[in-house]
């Protein structure tokens, strides 16, 4: 028996086929815009996020992906505009909802915070107030961003625990964060990053520290209220796998650069980027019995690392001599589809790549 | 890699971050620069002061009686003519000496079975707590009074008591701090290895508690140097005409009519040398992170540790 | 890649858990974490241990080694009966170092203040009888098995890599020698690359060294394409225990199924959708009281049978599971509906289980 809302159920397992919800607002905007973003770190001295560039369109699902210090979690917290202290912007614009915030003031975010853009992050517990009960705590955001009075924000909040998911709202509202399960409060994030109607959400590896039934619930409620609420999702993961899951568009991160972004579908089927094919190749693949590991040789450069050509060279399979001069700019191989490789437009490229 | 270069891998102390008590890291604290002159100052005239004395601080003038400060008496002098600075120089030895004393009591009797307690036992634990709750019930210079009357008057006898009534201190803060050390997961581990009590003791657990007891010490330091000065002050273990701070302090008390600046001078002292202790221990405190209970958490949120962060806290699923 | 031991069946078990019940918490708060775990471990064997948290399976670990006592039936290992050893005769079966536990969190398993040498070492020097000479030998040939460098021997944790660290761990628990290997999420907290690294190194492990590793997970990822063998652990109970590869090709309880469905997976083709899998308002409710099977209030296929916990039954071979409903349940989830309608999850997420 399906449950009412008249959206027809996704065919089995097509999740990356996922309609992208009502699509964009008639002459709507992009609500996040990065051009050409730097972050640099240790007050200055490595460049960590180097040139990034992406746009997130209002209903879709964007995933960010690359392993830990390619930075694509500094560029999330530019976008929201908590960077951790010695951190700082260094070059670019980040437009949101087409308003210039790069250089925003702590009291310019504020109004831009809960109301315009929502987030959650990996450890729920350590965001919520361990001392009063997560109803409260959710009213007490309701109160303030939406000038709610206490009964009309309690009742609100009632309705958000119920929109995330949870058994009993009533009853969760007055339970206080020891009493509920990871899962559970993850949900109460959810349901605090959405409740001021957020036109984007982003969720910084919100899944990661969950057990893999309560992921697989999470991600799908994020696909579900992103399909309700027309609201954009960014979201950042080192796992593909999760990526892939709900994600209708791709950016994938390799030592501060964007190596690769398309739509999801481009991206699984026909990578065009050797650091993309390697993440596919040790992807978890759902096949559980005895086969063959791949794994990626080598490691990452350090952060900030300054190193002329591409930044992937070294590691790369396929590296060939003009692979290391000069900087490697975007070439656009397919619709929306660009990669940062000198090498995407050759046709022996692409055998070499498939041989591997 | 050669057997020899292991070894001495292995056997090197780590310089981790919240390793040893570091000398030199604490220096960096300008208190604790300022502190350590102080204490060395002092030190020096516990050993050489009554050398270093201009005058005899026994020398009684009956024509220079409560002089204030001059080119032949710094300090002055006091009611029997006899040079203020010179005593103070001389009484260091006693005062400090007697206060080291009993902190070296309170120190044993306190950190051994404080460190034993966590291993030994549910029910050494709980008498040892219950003799600490009944020593800090006594009041110290009471008691001292008392053994005094007992033993005799003797300043040496006098601190025995109050090293005894230290050790609850001592036994507390050294308990607190093993107990948390003991729990930790590599301890668990040192034991699945087939590690005695003994062996995680040595090996774990006592390198992680010097630095608390250090900031203890200090402190306690402090406080028996304030009990030596209350005990000179009212008279016990003092044999005249031997300076003390404290003796000092209490017959300028009595003739405050005739020189009111009097008594600030010993008064100044033993407090700057409290102080100065007192400022050691935090600055150990401060530097060594004795008594803080994050075992884990990074030094600075950067952006590498906050990717080892998220790193870490991924290998913490919930539900 | 070696197929399953073939010596498997002829040969004893080496370790052996009978009818082990652990309770923990004292008189009225007394909580029972594993009933009736009943398994068997033969050398050579690469077993992956799965269970979410509140499944019990790091407590299952714990009694094993020893630092929790059962409350009911006995841990026998290479003949001897280790659940009843106590004082010196513990110590010493520990220092025999035939049984070694790898711990979950290597920045607390692993003392800040030592170098990775006295690390390594350790359990050599508490055995005592070794000389020098040998214990460097040993270390070195300890770090060499994990793929980790000499030059690491001073460093201390907090100056190596998550990754490193992880080695490390392993690296101690090898240098003593073990026949059984212990391992409690040893690659949860790393990345795709890192972690299919480290799932080589066990799987050589066992393969060079014929070593017993049992892998202690919450999801299947963590064990894909290395083990022999998986149990199933839900809520304290073995519920399915089987060779991976009939297991996943046909898995005979719900839960596992569940798994298998919720793991991401950049490959969309799953044969049952987690959704067909998961209880929602429309399904009866499944039967109360204490004796019923343990995932009943999750279950979709729960009837009035499941008023009483199925015994773990053979399905065929060593392959064993719990439920009444075995055969009739993969039919009627083909039947439910694949995909959502609104958010609906009405798992009672129940409190969370008392942490050992």
């Amino acid at each position: 028996m399906i449950d009412d809302l008249s959206l027809p159920p996704d065919i089995a397992g097509r999740t990356v086929d996922a309609k992208p919800g009502p699509g964009p607002a008639p002459g709507g905007g992009e609500v996040l815009r990065l051009d050409d973003l730097r972050v640099s770190v240790h007050d200055g001295a490595a460049l960590a996020v180097r040139g990034v560039s992406l746009s997130v369109r209002p209903g879709e699902i964007v995933g960010l992906v690359g392993e830990s210090g390619s930075g694509k979690t500094l560029t999330c917290r530019a976008a929201l505009g908590v960077l951790p202290p010695g951190c700082a912007v260094d070059d670019g614009t980040i437009t949101f909802a087409g308003v210039d915030v790069t250089n925003l003031s702590r009291r310019g975010w504020e109004s831009v915070h809960g109301s315009q853009i929502g987030a959650v992050f990996q450890d729920p517990a350590s965001y919520l107030n361990p001392s009063i009960t997560v109803g409260s705590q959710l009213a007490e955001v309701l109160r303030v961003k939406r000038g709610l009075r206490r009964r009309a924000a309690q009742a609100r909040a009632i309705e958000l625990f119920e929109a995330v998911g949870l058994h009993q709202p009533d009853r969760v509202f007055h339970q206080i964060p020891a009493e509920l399960s990871g899962g559970m409060l993850q949900r109460v994030m959810i349901a605090i990053a959405i409740s001021c109607d957020p036109q984007l959400l982003i969720a910084d590896e919100a899944t990661t520290a969950l057990d893999v039934t309560i992921q697989a619930e999470v991600l799908e409620l994020v696909r579900q209220l992103r399909d309700q609420r027309d609201m954009a999702v960014l979201l950042v993961s080192h796992d593909l796998a999760v990526i892939t899951e709900i994600c209708q568009r791709i950016v994938v991160f390799y030592a501060g650069e964007i190596v690769e972004s398309g739509p999801a579908r481009e991206i699984i089927e026909r990578p065009r980027h050797p650091y993309t094919q390697a993440l596919l190749r040790v992807a978890s693949v759902g096949d559980f019995r005895r086969r063959e590991l791949e794994v990626i040789a080598g490691q990452p450069p350090e952060v900030g690392a300054e190193i002329s050509g591409c930044r992937f060279a070294e590691r790369c399979p396929v590296a060939a001599a003009g692979c290391r001069d000069g900087s490697i700019a975007p070439v656009t191989v397919g619709d929306q589809h660009q990669v940062r490789c000198v090498r995407a437009h050759e046709a022996r490229y692409a055998g070499e790549l498939a041989a591997r | 890699m050669s057997s020899g270069a292991v070894q001495a891998a292995a056997g090197r102390p780590a310089r981790g971050r919240r390793s040893l008590i570091g000398p030199r890291s604490v220096l960096r604290l300008p208190s604790a620069r300022v502190a350590i002159a102080v204490l060395i100052g002092i030190g020096i005239l516990t050993v050489f002061g009554a050398t270093l004395a201009p005058q005899n601080p026994l020398t009684i003038n009956a024509n220079a009686l409560f002089q204030g400060p001059s080119s032949h008496h710094l300090l002055g002098t006091d009611y029997l003519g006899r040079d203020v600075l010179s005593r103070l120089m001389a009484g260091t030895r006693l005062s400090v000496l007697t206060a080291l004393e009993a902190v070296g009591i309170g120190l044993v009797l306190g950190t051994v079975p404080g460190v034993a307690t966590v291993f030994l036992g549910r029910w050494f634990d709980f008498t040892a707590n219950r003799v600490t709750d009944a020593l800090m019930t006594l009041p110290s210079i009471f008691f001292a009074v008392a053994v005094t009357a007992a033993l005799g008057n003797g300043l040496v006898q006098a601190m025995v008591p109050i090293g005894i009534l230290l050790a609850p201190f001592f036994f507390r803060v050294t308990r607190a701090a093993t107990l948390e050390h003991a729990r930790a997961q590599y301890v668990e581990a040192a034991e699945l290895l087939g590690a005695s009590k003994l062996h995680v003791v040595r090996v774990h657990v006592l390198r992680k508690v010097l630095p608390t007891i250090a900031v203890t010490t200090a402190s306690m330091t402090a406080a028996a140097l304030l009990s030596v000065s209350f005990l000179t002050f009212l008279g016990i273990g003092v044999q005249p005409p031997a300076p003390t701070w404290g003796g000092v302090l209490s017959s300028d008390l009595d003739y405050l009519a005739q020189a009111p600046w009097a008594p600030f001078i010993p008064g100044a002292l033993i407090a700057v040398t409290v102080g100065a202790l007192n400022a050691l221990a935090d600055a150990f405190r401060d530097r060594s992170g004795a008594g803080t209970l994050l075992l884990t958490a990074p030094a600075a949120v950067t952006p590498e540790t906050l990717e080892r962060v998220d790193d870490d806290r991924r290998s913490q699923p919930a539900a | 890649m070696t197929a399953a031991p073939a010596t498997a069946a002829a040969s004893e078990p080496l370790l052996e858990i009978e009818s082990v019940d652990v309770a923990l918490g004292r008189g009225w708060r007394a909580a029972t974490i594993l009933r009736g775990i009943d398994l068997r471990i033969w050398p050579g064997e690469l077993v992956g241990l799965v269970g979410e948290t509140g499944s019990g399976k790091t407590t299952l670990a714990r009694t094993v080694t020893g630092l929790i006592r059962p409350s009911r039936g006995r841990v026998v290992f290479g003949g001897t009966v280790i659940s009843a050893l106590r004082g010196g005769a513990r110590r010493a079966e520990r220092r025999r170092g035939h049984l070694q536990l790898v711990f979950q969190d290597p920045l607390r398993s692993l003392d800040p203040d030592m170098t990775v040498a006295g690390i390594v070492a350790e359990g050599l020097k508490i055995r005592g009888g070794l000389g020098q000479e040998e214990i460097s030998r040993r270390v070195l040939a300890a770090l060499e098995k994990v793929g980790l460098d000499a030059t690491l021997l001073s460093r201390t944790p907090g100056q190596i890599s998550g990754g490193q660290r992880q080695r490390v761990s392993i690296a101690r628990a090898l240098a003593a020698g073990p026949r059984l290997l212990l391992c409690d999420e040893p690659v949860s907290a790393l990345d795709a690359s890192n972690r299919n690294h480290v799932l080589r190194l066990l799987a050589e492990l066992r393969d060079s060294l014929g070593l017993s590793i049992v892998i202690i997970s919450h999801d299947l990822s963590s064990l894909a394409g290395i083990a022999d063998r998986v149990i199933v652990l839900y809520r304290g109970r073995i519920v399915e225990d089987g060779p991976v590869g009939q297991v996943f090709a046909a898995p005979r309880h719900p839960y596992t199924a569940l798994l298998m469905a919720s793991a991401p997976s950049v490959q969309h083709d799953r044969p049952l959708t987690a959704h067909q899998l998961r209880r929602t308002r429309a399904d009866p409710e499944p039967p109360p009281g204490p004796d019923a099977c343990v995932f009943a209030p999750r279950c979709p296929f729960a009837i009035d049978a499941c008023a009483t916990q199925p015994a773990l039954e053979p399905v065929s071979g060593r392959w064993v599971a719990a439920c009444h409903r075995r055969d009739d349940w993969p039919g009627l989830a083909r039947d439910r509906a694949p995909a959502p309608g609104r958010p609906d999850s009405d798992h009672p997420e129940a409190v969370p289980p008392p942490a050992p």
